[in-house]
């Protein structure tokens, strides 16, 4: 392979954070033309080996060289890679709510002289790119106004306009649906044939092997291997043993001796409205129960109803005009709000973890007992001696590594929060559990051990309701899987009849149904 | 909530959007309120020269409400300048006395110092340093009052000739005027510092809308994260709009001594309140992000009218004054939230 | 650890304590000693009862997320006025201060309702009360001032010459009801530590270590007997002492201890968890601006009795001051961290450099500036000091 092949060839990067070594002595060669995927757990590297690329950690923080396009490169900043075609397109979207889709395109790379932005170019230019990623919107529709997905390909069409040759996409699917995510793969692989080349980091490792030429394992700040279609196995199993370091056997434990009981949570003919689109039925007659000891999930895509669902049968925390009836061991039950839901048993665990469930500042006590604090308090007066042995007692339990229960969650890998998390919930003592992407972005060690706590819980006779978007741990832990699909439920399968086949036809018949509808 | 749901929904054509329709309604209010004042209050409302008194007398706050706008859209808060006002005031009116040749020229540009110093000052601590605006500029305001009062506690009176000639300089249009009684044809008239106002607020309106500098402000305020990750220079970003509000506020000392020519300690006293206000009325978000100077310039216009129709009115005007403002600021926000709820409403 | 962490740790926590010493120290050597005489100590106290007051209040507001409540100078103004106007009828004493109170309830439940229920920004909704009190104070009271002259009022609110505590055992010399309370204090303060540790130690709990506590509550005791000592050499007790120590008490014990005061920093740290974990965040608003209001009026109370008149200028700037003594403390601006003891130490800092700079003979000019470099050097140097530590 003569050097000319290589568009990007980093060399013997080591990069140190205070105390860590983030990057230790890392290559990585990327073939002009070709789509490179790099994977590895949480925290292996990804981003800031791809951050010491962009130049967002500048040249002379970092030993080794990057060279691009046969010359060794200094990035002092993000405009001096972009001005050479690296294009960096980070997890969260670097779009602005309140600007229009053309503003954001060209923001930083105006259109016009410097003083004077010249807004009918820039609105032209935005349309043409627009179309080049096979979107209609006009360029003057306000970003706040389109989903995740098309921001996502606005991105895209954003980095074109940057005159990229070299783009790189950190984890582009982690909030999109799977049609979503399949049309942006399809495109990435239009823009190979036309020679552009990209870099893909992503969890996701079917889209991986799907899309990707080349794969490039870091684990632990080091480069493990690099895996090349065609020459090398690019199955599942053979990347996931690369990024963990070990086979894993068996990804989901086995439950034992856990009896499936009575009904313990029963919803009938749930509507929801949505809460600022008043006319847009978010879901639509659903029906649906979980048993005691069962766990239960719901499958679909992004967007399907599935987080709106449980949020709004916990103390109708999401949506407006809500009917339906709600039993709870067979008594019919109002919730009106989170207090009333958690009083009646049922604990809801966010899919949005730092947003959403978690307060980051404070320490793991006090999360731990947040949702429950008539526990440790008496007359409003909490008990703190109470209260740390409780953290400590979940702590213990759940293995949560941290070197004290003081500390601030906000220092917790993904996989730690999440177990304080679910620490915060079983110590409200619910019955009925509902777990929103329980394992998500966190790495394979953790997600087992999660499945660990899920299987302990109905084994004390609990209930679990997993919402989880990745099919095989849907198909891997659950007793029974309802499939949501535009608010409502489009099927319903047992453990064994179950197949991410299935599943996927019974959400597309109804894309089918609704398209027909359409025309 | 999920995003995806929002924006699953059919859209229909909006002619405007959330900022612009806010804007509106500001100008619209505006106009109510002039045409009532004429229609009720008569004698004075209806001769031009009452509206370009209203622009004469508001001057300056219309220059701090624009200072206040750019920062405000950056996701930031300026309230340091009313005191800078005043030191700026004090220090140019002392400056003038201090002998009578002084250049005006320098005094415009020691004014405009002041506020660069304090904005430089400012911006650095808030940019570099990231302490929180409102204490940054809550130290700056306790430092500029407490300077203004250390040059001179007693009020110093501008007696210098070509100053004052400046002051009396005003811009006349004949076909505005009225006829007096005695049958002299008064033109109405229009001061320097008036003009200077509208001038800014032009200018800012155009930097905001058409620079690189005013495009990277409001991204900063709509998204931080975001704008870093573009590469936007977000430290350098909010330092210079703190640079600019600060030399704004500068600008608008000088303005303030056109129109009032003597340095006092209590000059432009919580003029930032008003300033604020102003800025809010004309749509500006405190979240960031989301503002126009337009809007501003009208919010000014609007609580300038109240303090008019007041003043003419038999109530005690400094009583008032503070709680029809208050009332005035109240309403509005309540105005926009009921608004823009039923918007959102109807968009489905 | 090194030992250089180690003080680098222990300055940063204790970085405000440290900066009162020395400004205090400051202030001793320029006014060779007259700032530690017992009637400036005692100054510091009555002069400032409305800061520590105020502060502790906006305190709640700002842990629920950096909010500010700009209107509590003109509640102050208005609650005096009304407070004034009701004496002035010869209505009864206590009744008028009920109502007083009252009326500071009122207010903020008024306010606290725009932000908690119909969720306009706090900023707006108290930059619109600050204007809008301050008028109606000053069109009751027709802009002229209005005497107090109930003697009794003025005495229990801390103002007059002779609004300290009476000395029940009569001593001569030195007060002694004031040792009393100073050594009562300290030998409840010592048990109920005590009482802590040897729990905490039978549950195998995380308790510090011992000589920590040791020296933490010998300089404790060492202030305590300090402060008392030198308030019993003047006239004892000032009464405005009493009711700065309840109010301090009572909010250390809620902000630090009860349910309510732990939903303030949830509510500040991550409002949607909060939501989700069953508390109505609407509620912990409503009380944090309901409180401010109530305590707002009570600094009415005693700034009306110290300046025995109410004024519509009363009360000007009393936000900014509680809002810096807040900063100061090391609350942040963006909610959920604070303490009500780090912020009886910013209100303390302002207050010995107000008095300080008044001994010095410094012209009140001069304090203005001084006080807004305090703030931003306070601010700097915990932004600073942060910093380096991550």
């Amino acid at each position: 392979m003569s050097e000319s092949d290589n568009i990007l060839e980093m060399r013997g990067i080591t990069k140190e954070f205070p105390g860590v070594k983030a990057l230790d002595n890392v290559n990585f060669v990327v073939r002009r033309g070709s789509i490179h995927a790099l994977v590895g757990e949480n925290g292996a590297g990804k981003s800031t080996l791809m951050n010491v690329l962009s130049g967002l950690y500048p040249y002379g923080s970092y030993t080794g060289d990057i060279i691009y396009e046969g010359e060794v490169s200094k990035f002092y900043k993000i405009k001096d890679s972009e001005e050479k075609g690296i294009v960096i397109i980070h997890q969260e979207l670097a779009l602005v709510p309140y600007m229009t889709i053309g503003e954001n395109m060209f923001l930083g790379n105006e259109r016009g002289k410097k003083y004077a932005i010249d807004w009918d170019k820039t609105h032209a230019e935005a349309t043409k790119y627009l179309k080049i990623v096979g979107l209609t919107d006009s360029s003057k529709t306000l970003i706040k106004d389109i989903g995740v997905g098309k921001q996502q390909m606005v991105e895209i069409a954003k980095a074109l306009a940057k005159n990229a040759r070299l783009l790189i996409l950190d984890e582009p699917t982690s909030s999109l649906n799977e049609a979503d995510s399949k049309a942006l793969l399809d495109l990435l692989l239009e823009f190979k044939k036309q020679g552009l080349t990209s870099i893909i980091i992503s969890h996701k490792i079917n889209e991986v092997s799907y899309v990707a030429d080349d794969i490039t394992i870091i684990r632990d700040g080091k480069t493990i291997e690099t895996l090349v279609k065609g020459v090398d196995d690019l199955s599942e199993e053979r990347i996931i043993r690369g990024m963990v370091g070990r086979e894993i056997e068996d990804r989901f434990p086995k439950r034992y001796g856990v009896s499936i009981g009575e009904p313990a949570l029963e919803v009938e003919d749930w509507n929801v409205y949505h809460p600022i689109y008043a006319e847009k039925k978010v879901i639509d007659h659903v029906s649906f129960h979980v048993n005691k000891g069962e766990v239960v999930g719901f499958a679909g895509l992004m967007g399907a109803g599935r987080t709106e669902l449980a949020m709004s049968i916990f103390g109708r925390s999401y949506g407006r005009d809500i009917s339906g009836k709600i039993r709870i061991h067979g008594k019919e039950v109002t919730l009106h709000s989170p207090r009333q839901a958690i009083d009646a048993g049922l604990a809801y665990v966010t899919e949005d973890r730092k947003g959403s469930g978690l307060i980051l500042t404070n320490p793991i006590t006090i999360n731990t007992t947040l949702a429950n604090m008539k526990g440790v308090s008496n007359r409003g007066v909490i008990d703190r001696d109470k209260e740390l042995s409780v953290a400590e007692k979940y702590r213990q339990k759940l293995n949560t590594k941290t070197p004290s229960v003081r500390q601030n969650v906000g220092k917790l890998s993904g996989g730690n929060q999440q177990k304080v998390l679910l620490s915060k919930w079983m110590y409200a003592d619910p019955d009925i559990l509902i777990l929103d992407e329980p394992t998500r972005g966190i790495d394979v060690g953790a997600k087992y051990e999660i499945y660990c706590i899920i299987n302990d819980l109905v084994a004390e006779g609990k209930s679990v309701i997993m919402i989880s978007s990745e099919m095989p741990e849907v198909l891997g832990m659950c007793d029974r899987i309802y499939v949501l699909a535009e608010g409502r439920i489009v099927g319903e399968f047992g453990r064994e009849e179950a197949s991410q086949e299935k599943i996927m036809a019974s959400i597309l018949s109804v894309d089918l149904a609704e398209k027909e509808k359409e025309i | 909530m999920k995003k995806d749901i929002t924006s699953g929904a059919p859209r229909i054509r909006e002619p405007l959007n959330d900022t612009q329709l806010l804007m509106t309604i500001t100008i619209c209010i505006f106009v109510a309120m002039y045409a009532a004042a004429m229609i009720f209050m008569r004698g004075g409302f209806l001769k031009a020269q009452q509206f370009f008194d209203l622009l004469n007398d508001n001057a300056y706050l219309i220059i701090i409400s624009c200072s206040l706008t750019i920062v405000m859209i950056g996701g930031g808060i300026n309230i340091s300048v009313g005191g800078v006002i005043s030191l700026t005031v004090m220090a140019c009116a002392m400056y003038l006395e201090s002998s009578s040749s002084t250049s005006i020229l320098t005094t415009l540009l020691l004014a405009l110092g002041i506020g660069l110093a304090f904005g430089l000052l400012q911006g650095f601590l808030i940019s570099y340093l990231e302490i929180q605006p409102f204490i940054v500029t809550l130290a700056g305001m306790f430092l500029a009052r407490g300077l203004t009062t250390i040059l001179s506690v007693n009020p110093v009176k501008v007696t210098h000739e070509r100053f004052l000639n400046l002051v009396k300089t005003k811009v006349e249009i004949a076909w505005l005027g009225y006829t007096a009684k005695n049958g002299a044809l008064i033109p109405a008239k229009l001061e320097i510092g008036a003009v200077v106002a509208l001038m800014v607020v032009v200018l800012v309106y155009l930097m905001l809308r058409y620079t690189r500098l005013g495009r990277n402000i409001y991204a900063i305020g709509g998204n931080q994260q975001s704008a870093l990750m573009l590469g936007i220079n977000v430290k350098l970003t909010r330092f210079w709009s703190y640079v600019l509000s600060g030399s704004l506020s500068g600008l608008a000392g000088f303005v303030f001594l056109m129109h009032k020519p003597a340095g006092n300690a209590s000059v432009a006293l919580r003029s930032e309140m008003d300033a604020i206000a102003s800025s809010i009325i004309g749509g500006t978000l405190l979240t960031g992000g989301v503002g126009n100077v337009i809007g501003s310039f009208f919010g000014t216009m609007i609580l300038g009218t109240i303090q008019k129709i007041i003043a003419l009115s038999p109530l005690n005007a400094s009583w008032w004054q503070e709680m029809a403002n208050g009332a005035m600021l109240g309403l509005f926000i309540m105005l926009q939230s009921v608004i823009l709820m039923r918007r959102h409403n109807k968009k489905h | 650890m090194t030992s250089k962490t180690k003080v680098l740790n222990f300055v940063q926590k204790y970085t405000m304590i440290i900066a009162l010493v020395l400004v205090t120290a400051f202030f001793a050597w320029r006014t060779n000693g007259k700032i530690l005489m017992p009637q400036n100590i005692t100054n510091i106290i009555s002069q400032n009862a409305y800061v520590f007051v105020l502060a502790t209040g906006m305190l709640m507001c700002i842990l629920t997320g950096g909010n500010i409540d700009l209107s509590v100078g003109s509640v102050v103004c208005f609650v005096g006025t009304v407070g004034a106007v009701m004496m002035d009828r010869d209505l009864n004493m206590w009744l008028a201060v009920l109502l007083m109170l009252v009326v500071g309830l009122l207010i903020g439940a008024w306010q606290a309702f725009w932000i908690a229920y119909v969720k306009v920004p706090p900023f707006i909704t108290t930059l619109a009360g600050m204007l809008i009190f301050r008028g109606l104070s000053n069109v009751v009271l027709q802009g002229k001032t209005m005497a107090v002259t109930n003697e009794k009022f003025v005495q229990i609110f801390g103002g007059g010459a002779n609004c300290y505590v009476p000395d029940f055992f009569g001593g001569e010399n030195i007060n002694i009801l004031c040792l009393v309370v100073g050594i009562l204090a300290c030998i409840i303060y010592l048990v109920i530590t005590t009482r802590n540790q040897i729990t905490r130690r039978k549950a195998n709990l995380e308790s510090g270590s011992l000589a920590a506590t040791v020296i933490k509550a010998v300089i404790i005791v060492a202030v305590v007997i300090f402060f008392t000592l030198r308030l019993a050499q003047y006239k004892g007790l000032p009464m405005a002492l009493i009711w700065v120590v309840a109010v301090i008490m009572i909010y250390s014990y809620v902000t630090s201890k009860t349910t309510v005061g732990r939903y303030l920093y949830a509510v500040g740290g991550n409002e949607t968890a909060t939501k989700l974990s069953g508390i109505d965040t609407r509620k912990i608003y409503f009380f944090a601006y309901t409180n401010m209001g109530l305590l707002a009026g009570l600094a009415g109370i005693l700034t009306i009795a110290r300046l025995t008149s109410a004024q519509p200028t009363y009360g000007q700037n009393y936000e900014m001051d509680a809002i810096g003594s807040c900063f100061i403390g090391g609350a942040s601006a963006y909610g959920g961290v604070g303490t009500v003891p780090g912020v009886i130490i910013g209100a303390l800092l302002m207050g010995v450099i107000n008095i300080g700079m008044s001994i010095m003979g410094v012209d009140a000019n001069y304090q203005k500036v001084v006080k807004g470099l305090v703030l931003l050097a306070a601010v700097i140097f915990d932004v600073v000091s942060k910093k380096k530590n991550s």
